[in-house]
């Protein structure tokens, strides 16, 4: 605990006490020699007392020029009260009763002194308003000062008298450095004027005016103290006057009108494109107010992102600082004074810190809320005015408005965006889906196509009747998703569809395909497809498999569908000298109701809610129960069972399945 | 996916394999190896111990075949141990228990 915080509460009671003393020796000894002394050094206790009892007990929102203007009023007609009172008194009782006639007068003397300490402890406290180093040393001078002199002019009435004049220029200083003034002018501090002008008028009644009409001559306190009176009266003059000055000069004005303040903030807020803008621009503005040394904001997007713009160099009181905020859990809003900021740490500064947290909504990602944080520091302990205060809110509610229109906008154009984005997806796969499947003689094919999410993807098929009587039956994948693999599935339809018009035979074809993806290709992309080839008039079949599931083939003489597995490998992974050695193909005779099902991995690889693949066994049993059906009908039941083994209408993949029947009619 | 390098003798590395290797896991393999590679000049053998693999898609598929195709030509043969049953279907699906050495779980 400070000197100052013990000295207040001790200092006051003691220099009540003394008046009291020399009250009792008003009446009992009316003309002891010691009642002035006693009534002056009352009045310094009293005034130092209170000057320091109101400095470390009462709130700064007590301490505002306006409170401190309120409370300075209320005491005149208070000293009016006392002065009317013990002034009958004296008029009634007259001299015949000299102790209590000793006694009114000097109950007099000690009010006017309380009172004069009263509003001299209160002046102290509205020219701190603002605080700078200067200013302590120009009251302790006043104090000290006007206590020597008041003294010496007790003790030597006439020599004490030339140096009295010293308390009225002392006024000078006070009111130069009282930048509250500078409110009063812009009539920031509500009612100001008509208070000082009313406390001005009362003390001048009080003190000039009301002794002369009661008494024939001041006693010696109050002939002792009448200098620090007039001072008080002067200085009341001087609040009149320099705000009226400062008017008609209107220096006062300029960059201290919160209008232009705030619209210069607005402006450049609405300019602001990101979050880190918006918070620099409070930051400068806040950096801007009188009273704030330095502004932390952050703004806590994510539980990885932050955003931190500050006034503060990076170091231990920033961090210290962060902490502080830190330590508030949540996006609750709060509004936090820390009156002095050393109490909390030893590396803070001896400062008053706000600390004020406030809610921002989101619109997407993992938090619903982020918190806009904000920490300010004053110039010192005597920390923020309750205007100053309201303008800090405003900033902050404003940022966290322009925060949450910023994502608003972000939102927005991400919708726009994706909309386009959707738009262009569909565009796209409605021109890469395949060419419808010819009409054949002495073939049925049937296909089910899966598009994952119906977006586009690497699978693709066709059906190619050469003119002599051969048809080629195709189905592959690219490897990957999304739009890469249906850039990659534009190129091989390109690629196959030049190759077709060749009429290559099916392995040269193959080979002719794996060569033209290889070099296309980005390394380690590949395709997995599947290529059957009739020849009608032969009524012979060959099959290629280059990394695409195994194939069901069946004919009425068999019981159940085969499984054929011809050698291959994935087509782009490597040159044709390579997967030639690789790449067997399966060749057969063609029977009326010869069938075959060709399908991608999307198919076999269906995945159900437990994690389980449907797998090429589980395929074929549901085909094998299906197969003596008409083609259209074996896709359906082949449908309808992966759906309801996945439980999902979608295979989770993209996927193609081919039924192709030789009818031989 | 997990990734667990292990460094053996004669320039010969283990990367013990873990999860599935599928598009979105596939690129942080590359970049695994990539990275062995480079911190290692004198790397001559990279076996990819894959009893933990439980699954493998194409896009995994086409790294491991990126990373042979860029290694081989530095002297780095790269292998694949302990191949479950249902990788390796996968694997010679697309043909590439011919081009690669790989041996079953």
């Amino acid at each position: 605990m400070k000197i100052g915080q013990l000295l207040g509460p001790l200092l006051l009671p003691l220099g009540i006490a003394t008046f009291g003393l020399q009250l009792i020796f008003a009446y009992f000894r009316p003309d002891s020699p010691v009642i002035p002394g006693l009534g002056l050094a009352g009045l310094f206790a009293f005034w130092l007392g209170a000057f320091l009892f109101m400095l470390h007990t009462l709130s700064w929102r007590w301490r505002t020029p306006a409170s401190l203007l309120r409370w300075n009023a209320i005491l005149i007609p208070i000293g009016i009260a006392n002065f009317l009172l013990w002034g009958i008194v004296i008029l009634v009782v007259g001299e015949k009763y000299p102790r209590l006639f000793s006694l009114a007068h000097n109950a007099i003397d000690t009010v006017c002194a309380l009172q004069a300490a009263l509003h001299f402890a209160i002046a102290g406290h509205l020219f701190l308003i603002r605080p700078l180093p200067i200013k302590s040393s120009i009251l302790i001078g006043f104090y000290i000062g006007s206590a020597l002199i008041l003294t010496l002019h007790l003790i030597l009435p006439e020599e004490g008298s030339y140096l009295t004049p010293l308390i009225w220029i002392g006024l000078l200083p006070i009111l130069y450095y009282s930048q509250w003034l500078a409110e009063v002018a812009a009539e920031e501090v509500p009612q100001a004027t008509l208070l000082i002008a009313l406390s001005l008028i009362g003390l001048f009644l009080e003190w000039e005016v009301l002794p002369d009409l009661l008494f024939t001559e001041f006693s010696d306190f109050l002939e002792t103290i009448h200098p620090l009176l007039a001072a008080g009266i002067f200085l009341h003059g001087g609040w009149l006057l320099v705000p009226l000055l400062l008017r008609i000069t209107q220096t006062s004005i300029g960059n201290r009108d919160p209008y232009a303040l705030l619209t210069d903030f607005l402006a450049r807020q609405q300019r602001a494109t990101t979050i880190q803008s918006i918070l620099e621009n409070t930051i400068s503005t806040l950096s801007r107010l009188s009273g704030v040394a330095h502004a932390y904001i952050q703004l806590k997007a994510s539980l990885e992102d932050t955003y931190i713009a500050s006034s503060l160099p990076e170091g231990n009181i920033r961090e210290g600082i962060r902490q502080l905020l830190q330590n508030h859990s949540g996006t609750d809003a709060y509004i936090q004074e820390i009156p002095n900021l050393r109490n909390r740490h030893s590396a803070f500064p001896e400062t008053t810190a706000l600390l004020i947290q406030r809610p921002v909504a989101r619109l997407y990602g993992p938090l619903l809320h982020q918190a806009l944080q904000i920490a300010i520091l004053a110039q010192d302990t005597t920390g923020f005015e309750e205007k100053d205060i309201q303008l800090i809110l405003t900033l902050t509610e404003q940022t966290a408005l322009f925060l949450e229109n910023l994502e608003r906008k972000i939102y927005h154009d991400q919708l726009v965006t994706a909309r386009k984005e959707a738009d262009l997806l569909r565009q796209t796969r409605e021109a890469l889906m395949p060419p419808p499947i010819p009409i054949l003689d002495k073939v049925e094919v049937d296909v089910l196509f899966e598009q994952y999410d119906r977006t586009i993807g690497g699978d693709y098929y066709q059906v190619y009747a050469y003119p002599d009587e051969k048809i080629d039956f195709w189905i592959s994948d690219n490897s990957g998703t999304g739009i890469a693999a249906a850039y990659q599935m534009a190129q091989t339809r390109g690629a196959l569809n030049t190759l077709w018009t060749r009429g290559l035979g099916p392995e040269e074809f193959l080979l002719e395909l794996n060569d033209a993806l290889y070099r296309i290709f980005p390394r380690g992309h590949f395709l997995a497809a599947t290529l059957l080839r009739f020849d009608l008039r032969k009524q012979e079949y060959t099959l290629l498999r280059a990394g695409n599931p195994e194939v069901f083939y069946w004919t009425p003489a068999m019981k159940q569908p085969e499984v054929l597995r011809p050698s291959g490998i994935a087509l782009g992974i490597s040159n044709a000298s390579k997967i030639s050695r690789i790449i067997t193909a399966e060749k057969g005779k063609l029977v009326p109701g010869t069938t075959f099902i060709c399908f991608s991995d999307g198919f076999s690889e269906a995945t159900n809610s437990q994690g389980e693949r449907l797998g090429s066994d589980r395929l074929l049993h549901i085909i094998q129960a299906h197969i003596h059906r008409p083609t259209h009908e074996i896709s359906s039941y082949i449908l309808e069972a992966v759906r309801q083994f996945t439980g999902s209408t979608s295979l989770g993949d993209d996927g193609t399945l081919m039924i192709v029947r030789y009818t031989g009619k | 996916m997990q990734v667990e390098v292990q460094p053996g003798m004669n320039g010969h590395f283990t990367v013990k394999l873990s999860g599935e290797l599928d598009a979105l896991t596939a690129p942080r393999l590359y970049e695994k190896l990539t990275q062995l590679v480079q911190q290692n000049p004198g790397i001559q053998k990279i076996t990819l111990h894959c009893s933990g693999l439980t699954y493998l898609s194409s896009a995994g598929a086409g790294i491991l075949l990126m990373s042979m195709d860029n290694f081989t030509p530095k002297g780095i043969s790269l292998e694949l141990t302990q191949v479950q049953p249902e990788v390796y279907n996968v694997l010679d699906m697309l043909g590439l228990t011919k081009l690669m050495t790989i041996t079953h779980a």
